[in-house]
């Protein structure tokens, strides 16, 4: 018989957001929803409304009512009740946050009073199979059950509602009828909310998994939260799935009636139709709009002259209006008032991302590269028909990033300032590890298989498990856990949500409390933290601001305040001059140190290219880019770029787009550029598509956009459709990360100007190098690298070291600091700090630091330990580090250490001796000093190498010294200081070999690689026989055979995939 | 005198109607009707072995008897007796 009666809304569903208690996206939600003929869906997450916007885009595109609540977890005494809010209106959403972010604060859970001050416009439902009524009646605790019911009654006059659900479990027809009974008896309405936590019955498995993996129990160990079987998906509207049994209470005519009237009254529109933009601060009676224009007018007359300023003035009046019309003047000038704050205090910070195009974005200080001059497209920024808000990116030196931050805070107000999440989406080795938990496969064997899976199939999504099946049989043999493992994989969806962390950089001011938008919680680290991420603010009518540490800008901070120091001169940081030295040195490869060119293939790419303009480095930066490596770009670029080979378009209407990069797609904007120019879409269509194409994952979902741009290239350029497509597949092939345009030229200036510093200060750039470390290469090879800039290094010292690498100069001031300068060097050295020492925390190193200046210099080890309460390891750790040379033995210090620290509290000077005299101690010979260097403090300053305490052994076996080899035919060897084998070089591998200052990389091929690979993982020190070939810096020697040594020492260097 | 109670294990047969049993042949071969449904149920089992959910029902036959029986796969067992 079929069932007359029908549910229409779902008022309690779970998504993955509620992390380990549901396994489906609100959109599979939705959409399984509207296959069965719902009409609303309500996501009730504990603790969280991170769906809710997902929830509302899924819904809008499929014709349904999205509800947004969440579930609370009610403390009252010794029980903790589930209980879903939902909110009726806007401010019953601010409401809902607002308990939401108290919850967060309090350990999850909230209570009876919590509840009382926060129940504004919010509907309550009792709760499900753990609700209170269910579990207070089979524990036959009446009176505990009146007093709740009365107290949440009276928190929701008339909105409180006795929730009956069905999950096909024994006696749940029997509890359901007694609960309408009991909501009938209290003059309560009863609702029809089944439990749901997934979109069909297959996936229970992988909730049940799930669940196990989150209550750290495995699938053989029972857990009363564990589900016990399928009936959590979204039923069947007559619910004849959940129960052959006819007239379950959940569809008698009163409590339908009651669901719809409790739908009804919680549709509200969550996202808004434009961006709200946060409160500038503006003189009086001074409009957003007017004050903008008057700075960037200002601006526009000091940096353009002559038809420049035509040119620029005509792009400024178009960037305005464009603002204007989107009502973003205020978010400018919030973003100024931000990069004024680091100016203003000397913070190094530059803006680029997209924003970089903007001739505002120039004229107000928040970059530096000049968008006129460089021809970047204002479009890819913004423009009139822009669906998003302007991305606006400033990089700070990271040192000084949180000073930052907390000036913003202060500035627009804690409660409307908070960064946004970002969502942690499951990969195969997370996978692996959750789900191989729950179904009892050890942690070595789930470390195993990760570490199996390696780079090749790391980054895949556990649906496509299958294409690894190999290397998990490989490692978990045909057990039938395999099986388990894969097929639960493959149920998980795309992006699959695991967990939120904070964005690296992502800022939103608001114009009101933010909590009118999210709830916040702090991350572990401390953080404020939204639960949307930067599409979903987007969508809320937030706009973000990427505030990211950059350790490069730091860098340039502190180099300019060692030069400031040494010589008294300030270094603008700004439009560095072109020098010729500084270019052919690129020219040359001689690059470490260097932002984004120091890695051995852009050494090889700056021998290859010549750069010789921003240009020209602007490209080289973002030619090293997935985008363009997966698109097979660089090659080309570099041929055509040489004269090699012809540039040649995959159609004509090519040329106006792709000239300037030699006919290959380089960059984001060429993306839309072509997408406008020859499939002739608009540019608001032109952005979603360059979205679409970089970032799908399955062919289905770029589906409809391939169909339009074939079309469009047809219909606008005449392209046959082979043309059409070839152009599709050659942007489709650009997937990935590349950089935007105006990005490139933002970091290829900072490449420069790390150049410039690099020549014109070495002592200073290198100290500030050593301190921040934003780059590849350990600091024993950079230590080597000094020797070429005829930077001296100074010992470690306890009387002269410390708590940053710090540059000495016995000869006075002379090197000049000004960009016009660039006079002749003096011998300058550095001194490292105290904390190189392995074992020396910051902490200690300030006290050691600030007692030698409060009471002059120490007498040796036990003076030290007489003044300061050091703890015993680290005084140790001195000692072995050479701290102490220049008062003692290092033999002597180190004993003395260790008897001290047995015997004699720190900080203290007994009367009497308490440690026995050191005896007399063979003093440390060359080769064991050295040794004790690298494994304390990971470099020798003396300068020696690794290698040269091998030499008689290395020339024995026939390997001439790197800085002898002559290209060709060469037998030679090195330490080994990186290792890379990444995913996009078809099997071969790459290690770098150093003997004293110089480096060669040695080119490992597949089946050498296969041969030998766990010699070559194990190896510190590697005698390589090939052909050795040298272009500048790039030295590059292709392997025939390799023998790996075991070394003195071990350097931890640059290791990558593999 | 009361009727022997039928051996536990599996049911040899059952008739459905409206997805519900109406008839079953228990161990001794007899056919009794079901005159009652009392409760429905799933239980999911350890799909991790394999195993498949099954189908359980509380009933009460037309000599009295009240059982739990469950289908898995096809296949019907007897549970348990409640008299």
């Amino acid at each position: 018989m079929p069932r007359p009666r029908r549910l229409r809304h779902l008022l309690n569903a779970h998504s993955y957001f509620d992390f380990g208690r549901g396994v489906s996206s609100p959109t599979r939600l939705v959409e399984r929803a509207a296959e069965l003929g719902y009409e609303s869906v309500a996501l009730t997450d504990r603790n969280g409304v991170y769906g809710a916007v997902e929830l509302h885009q899924a819904a809008r595109r499929h014709g349904l009512h999205a509800l947004v609540g969440a579930t609370v977890a009610l403390r009252d005494d010794a029980d903790v009740w589930p209980l879903p809010l939902l909110a009726a209106s806007r401010r019953g959403y601010a409401t809902l946050n607002e308990l939401l972010t108290i919850a967060h604060e309090q350990g999850g859970e909230v209570t009876l009073p919590m509840l009382e001050t926060h129940a504004t416009d919010l509907h309550a439902l009792s709760g499900a199979r753990a609700g209170a009524p269910s579990r207070l009646l089979a524990q036959r605790r009446f009176r505990d059950l009146d007093r709740i019911l009365d107290r949440l009654a009276a928190i929701y006059p008339d909105r409180f509602w006795i929730q009956l659900y069905f999950g096909a479990h024994p006696d749940d027809l029997r509890r359901a009828r007694y609960l309408r009974t009991l909501a009938r008896q209290r003059r309560l309405p009863a609702v029809a909310a089944p439990e749901v936590r997934y979109a069909t019955a297959d996936l229970w498995s992988l909730h049940d998994a799930l669940s196990c993996a989150r209550l750290g129990v495995t699938v053989d160990e029972p857990h009363p939260e564990r589900p016990r079987n399928d009936a959590l998906a979204i039923p069947r509207p007559d619910l004849s799935d959940l129960t052959p049994l006819p007239d379950p209470a959940l569809l008698l005519p009163d409590v339908l009636a009651n669901t719809d009237a409790l739908a009804e009254a919680c549709r509200w529109p969550l996202l808004p139709d434009r961006l709200v933009p946060p409160k500038a601060r503006l003189p009086e009676g001074v409009s957003a709009e007017e004050q903008l224009e008057r700075r960037a007018y200002e601006a526009l007359l000091t940096r353009y002259r002559g038809e420049t300023l035509l040119t620029a003035r005509a792009r400024l009046e178009e960037e305005l209006a464009t603002v204007r019309a989107l009502g973003f003047a205020e978010f400018f000038l919030a973003a100024a008032e931000i990069t004024d704050f680091c100016h203003d205090r000397g913070i190094v910070a530059s803006g680029r991302g997209s924003a970089a195009a903007s001739i505002l974005c120039y004229l107000l200080a928040i970059t530096q590269a000049d968008p006129i001059e460089h021809q970047l497209l204002f479009e890819r920024f913004l423009h009139g028909g822009k669906a998003s808000p302007p991305d606006i990116d400033i990089d700070i030196a990271s040192a000084r990033r949180d000073e930052v931050l907390a000036w913003v805070e202060r500035r627009f107000g804690a409660r409307t300032e908070a960064m946004v999440c970002n969502r942690i989406t499951y990969y195969l080795p997370s996978a692996v590890q959750d789900l191989g938990r729950a179904l009892g496969i050890p942690p070595e064997t789930r470390d195993r298989l990760s570490k199996a899976l390696g780079r090749q199939h790391r980054h895949h999504r556990p649906h496509h498990a299958l294409e690894a099946e190999e290397i998990f049989r490989e490692v978990l043999g045909d057990a039938p856990v395999t099986d388990q493992l894969l097929g639960l994989m493959r149920r998980m969806e795309p992006r699959f949500v695991r967990h939120v962390a904070p964005h690296s950089g992502g800022v939103v001011l608001g114009r009101e409390p933010l909590m009118h938008y999210s709830p916040i919680q702090r991350s572990s680290g401390g953080i404020k933290l939204l639960q949307f991420d930067k599409d979903d603010v987007e969508a809320l009518g937030l706009i973000k601001l990427d505030l990211l540490g950059l350790r490069m800008l730091s860098v340039f901070e502190r180099t300019r305040e060692e030069v400031h120091r040494l010589d008294g001169t300030w270094l603008e940081l700004r439009d560095p001059p072109h020098d010729d030295t500084v270019w052919d040195a690129i020219q040359q490869g001689d690059t470490m140190g260097l932002f984004q060119i120091e890695s051995p293939g852009q050494v090889r790419m700056s021998v290859q290219l010549q750069p010789r303009t921003l240009t020209d480095l602007a490209h080289q930066v973002a030619l090293f880019r997935p985008g363009p490596i997966q698109s097979n770009t660089v090659h080309p670029y570099v041929a055509r770029r040489n004269g090699r080979e012809p540039v040649t378009y995959l159609h004509p209407s090519l040329e106006a787009v792709l000239a300037k990069s030699y006919g290959v797609i380089l960059f984001q904007e060429d993306l839309m550029r072509i997408a406008v120019h020859v499939a002739g879409m608009s540019w608001s269509d032109a952005e979603r598509f360059r979205k679409k194409v970089t970032t799908f994952e399955d062919e289905a979902e770029i589906r409809d956009w391939h169909r339009a741009f074939v079309d469009g290239a047809m219909r606008t350029r005449g392209c046959t459709a082979q043309e059409a497509q070839a152009i599709f597949d050659a942007m489709a092939a650009f997937r990935g990360y590349g950089f935007a345009e105006s990005h490139a030229w933002a970091f290829g200036l900072h490449a420069y100007l790390s150049a410039w510093l690099r020549h014109h200060h070495p002592a200073a750039y290198l100290a500030a190098v050593m301190n921040e470390h934003p780059g590849m290469w350990p600091l024993s090879t950079l230590r080597q690298e000094a020797k070429r800039w005829s930077v001296g290094m100074a010992p470690l010292d306890v009387n002269a070291s410390n708590v940053g690498w710090r540059v000495e100069s016995d000869d006075g001031p002379g090197a000049s600091g000004s960009w016009s300068g660039g006079g002749p060097r003096t011998r300058r050295r550095l001194r490292p700090p105290f904390q190189i020492v392995k074992g020396v925390a910051d902490e200690v190193a300030r006290e050691i630091v600030l007692e030698r200046a409060r009471a002059g210099p120490y007498r040796g080890l036990r003076d030290l330990y007489g003044r300061l309460a050091v703890p015993g390891e680290a005084l140790e750790a001195l000692a072995r580090g050479g701290a102490f040379d220049t008062l003692q033995s290092r033999r002597d210090a180190l004993f003395e250490a260790r008897a001290l620290h047995h015997t004699t509290p720190p900080g203290q000077t007994p009367l009497f001796r308490t440690t026995p005299p050191v005896p007399p101690l063979e003093a440390l010979g060359f080769a064991e000093r050295t040794v004790w260097d690298y494994r304390t403090k990971g470099l020798a300053e003396s300068g020696v190498h690794p290698v040269d305490l091998m030499r008689r052994e290395l020339l024995d076996l026939g390997a001439v010294p790197l800085a002898r080899a002559r290209d060709g035919e060469v037998r030679t060897g090195g330490l080994i200081v990186a290792r890379q084998k990444p995913g996009t070089a078809q099997g071969f591998s790459f290690f770098v070999i150093e003997d004293g200052p110089d480096r060669a990389q040695v080119v490992v091929s597949p089946d050498l690689w296969d041969a030998h690979w766990k010699m070559l993982r194990d190896a510190r020190v590697l005698i390589v026989d090939g052909v050795l070939q040298r272009v500048g810096r790039a030295w590059t020697v292709r392997a025939r055979a390799v023998v790996g040594l075991g070394g003195p020492v071990e350097v931890r260097g640059y290791h990558y995939g593999g | 005198m009361m009727p022997r109670p039928p051996a536990a294990g599996r049911v040899a047969r059952a008739a459905l109607r409206d997805g519900l049993p109406a008839r079953l042949q228990l161990g001794d071969g007899r056919v009794r009707d079901v005159v009652r449904v009392h409760d429905a149920w799933r239980v999911g089992n350890r799909w991790w072995r394999g195993e498949t959910p099954s189908r359980h029902y509380l009933l009460e036959l037309d000599d009295g008897l009240t059982l739990e029986v469950y289908e898995q796969a096809g296949a019907w067992h007897l549970e348990r007796m409640l008299d």
